[in-house]
């Protein structure tokens, strides 16, 4: 296999508190291969998305790294002054939130949205962002004219394709998308995730994909990792995380979710 | 058929938007049967929110009407309208917004509970508030607890308790697992499942999450653009979906077993989103009957 694009050595990450930490993530390994989806399941407070962060180091305090390292392209990022984070985001490492959709400015048109990460991170005058930000928003099936609109007139699906449309702009090794989804429609979430996947053939990136739906995550991921209470407690290919889950918290995930096919049986667990 | 408990006949809802009208409700008629949940099911904007806050008296219809036990409701009579919401009872989508933060989980249940003179002594009151906890097996120990110490299943819990509190007929549940985790969703539509049968509820559960309309429903109907574009018993039409719209929503739900690389593609109805979106928008007035009980409203042929 050739270089990972991302490897996560024995990370552990403490929530800092006045008695005693949180461990929320704990000696946490794994790789993500040239072009590959790499999916983190679980369920809230598993810790996924403190990695998610951790990777583009945009955890705050009270979090705190304690150990392992976050190698992306033969550097440690937690060894990166501010400068060089400043390089690193975006170009190698870009995040789509959990609420994308509301994480662009409302007072800003979408075409000023993108000359600002076109203008600091590569130098573009208007014109040159101008141009940039139509060719990317075709690959997102948005027609240029939007770039004239502002947020609220684009619909939730839209604007979750302009942020990502953004986060493709510096061409990055590694797309992070933490639930990019869960807000929107099945209609849209299909629309969405099956033009990620055509573009990553196409441009050959890597995803990191958050979400708590295993069944999106088998369709969409080549290999899964499950995490319980800040461990990665299995890690597999999509398909035999699908067919033949090794752990028993794995097994209870497909087992609490509600199937659009087969026999109709009372399911159990989920109690409080 | 027994007479519904709850029906809505023809009803029409439109708002008023800059430079043009939506149709958030056309013609929508439906009936919930006691013991018997309906499933309302379609993407955000399609309409399915405004028939809940319809049969809960929020907006009043533009034409068509509500019957409760085969008679229209009498918005008048304030002993009717009493009466109507003690029956129709509905629970929200999020629970960190659907509670009092500054109340305790025995205010939140014990006010409904006096409002409607169910336990007129506070003792009466606090027994009636531990066997609510109890039917939706929370630990009666968090009477005294306030909204945010408690987990998003707990609270939807609360809100199921609160809706029972006043002995409701009817529930209507607007997306109420869509905020929850995998494992906790599953307890919650348990629960939904145990108080249909047990109570005998008559249930609307509105979702955009098909799989979870099929764990609950014995029936179920597909919204679009205001108009319940198919409908009849939920094996009939998830088994066998006659609508264009229908496959399209089905084919867009997360699927294990297609996974995307082995190349299947987008099926037929992804490929062509925008022109079933299209179609699915216009009006459709007739209703053809495809399989026993289930309904289907046809595309009408391109002039």
């Amino acid at each position: 296999m050739s270089e990972p694009v991302l490897s996560i050595r024995d990370l552990s990450i403490d929530y800092v508190g006045l008695d005693s930490d949180m461990h929320a993530v704990k000696a946490v390994s794994f790789d993500i291969g040239p072009g590959e989806v790499f999916g983190l399941a679980g369920e809230s407070g598993c810790g996924k998305s403190t990695i998610a962060f951790a990777i583009s180091r945009l955890h705050r305090p009270p979090a705190l790294i304690r150990s392992g390292e976050i190698v992306v392209g033969g550097r440690n990022v937690l060894d990166l002054d501010a400068d060089e984070l400043r390089r690193f985001r975006w170009r190698d490492v870009a995040m789509v939130f959990q609420s994308a959709m509301n994480s662009l400015n409302p007072v800003l048109s979408i075409e000023t949205q993108f000359y600002d990460v076109l203008h600091t991170h590569a130098g573009m005058n208007r014109a040159e962002a101008r141009a940039r930000a139509a060719e990317l928003l075709r690959l997102v099936d948005i027609p240029a004219e939007r770039l004239a609109s502002y947020p609220h007139q684009c619909s939730g699906g839209m604007r979750q394709r302009i942020v990502i449309a953004i986060c493709l702009a510096l061409n990055p090794k590694l797309l992070i998308m933490d639930e990019p989804t869960t807000a929107l429609d099945v209609v849209v979430q299909r629309e969405i995730l099956q033009r990620i996947d055509a573009l990553r053939r196409q441009f050959g990136f890597s995803v990191l994909f958050i979400t708590h739906d295993l069944g999106l995550m088998a369709q969409m991921c080549d290999r899964i990792g499950v995490m319980l209470e800040g461990e990665l407690v299995e890690v597999n290919d999509a398909q035999s995380i699908y067919r033949r889950p090794r752990h028993p918290y794995t097994r209870k995930l497909w087992a609490s979710m509600p199937r659009l096919r087969g026999e109709r049986v009372r399911l159990e667990g989920g109690d409080a | 058929m027994p007479e519904a408990l709850l029906e809505m006949r023809d009803v029409s809802k439109t708002f008023a938007a800059p430079g043009r009208q939506v149709h958030a409700a056309r013609s929508v008629s439906l009936a919930l049967n006691a013991g018997r949940t309906l499933a309302l099911v379609g993407e955000s904007g399609s309409g399915k929110t405004t028939c809940a806050r319809l049969i809960m008296r929020e907006y009043a219809p533009d034409s068509g009407e509500l019957l409760f036990r085969g008679a229209p409701i009498d918005a008048s009579s304030h002993r009717n309208m009493r009466a109507y919401r003690q029956a129709v009872q509905m629970i929200f989508q999020d629970p960190f917004a659907s509670l009092n933060p500054a109340h305790t989980i025995g205010y939140h249940l014990g006010r409904p509970l006096r409002l409607y003179g169910h336990g007129r002594s506070r003792a009466e009151r606090q027994a009636a508030i531990a066997a609510l906890l109890e039917q939706v097996k929370l630990d009666p120990e968090l009477v005294g607890r306030f909204p945010h110490e408690l987990s998003g299943g707990q609270r939807q819990r609360i809100s199921i308790a609160r809706a029972l509190a006043v002995g409701p007929e009817v529930l209507v549940a607007d997306e109420p697992t869509s905020m929850l985790d995998v494992s906790v969703r599953l307890g919650i539509l348990n629960l939904l499942n145990d108080m249909k049968r047990g109570l005998g509820l008559a249930v609307l559960y509105i979702t955009h999450d098909i799989a979870t309309a099929r764990y609950v429903a014995e029936d179920i109907m597909v919204m679009y653009a205001g108009q319940v574009v198919e409908w009849g018993p939920t094996e009939s039409v998830l088994g066998q979906p006659a609508h264009p719209y229908t496959r399209l929503l089905l084919s867009a739900v997360p699927d294990p077993d297609r996974p995307y690389s082995a190349g299947v593609g987008v099926g037929a109805e992804l490929a062509d989103i925008d022109r079933i979106r299209r179609e699915a928008a216009a009006p459709q007035p007739l209703a053809e009957e495809v399989h026993p009980g289930h309904f289907v409203r046809p595309i009408p042929a391109r002039v």
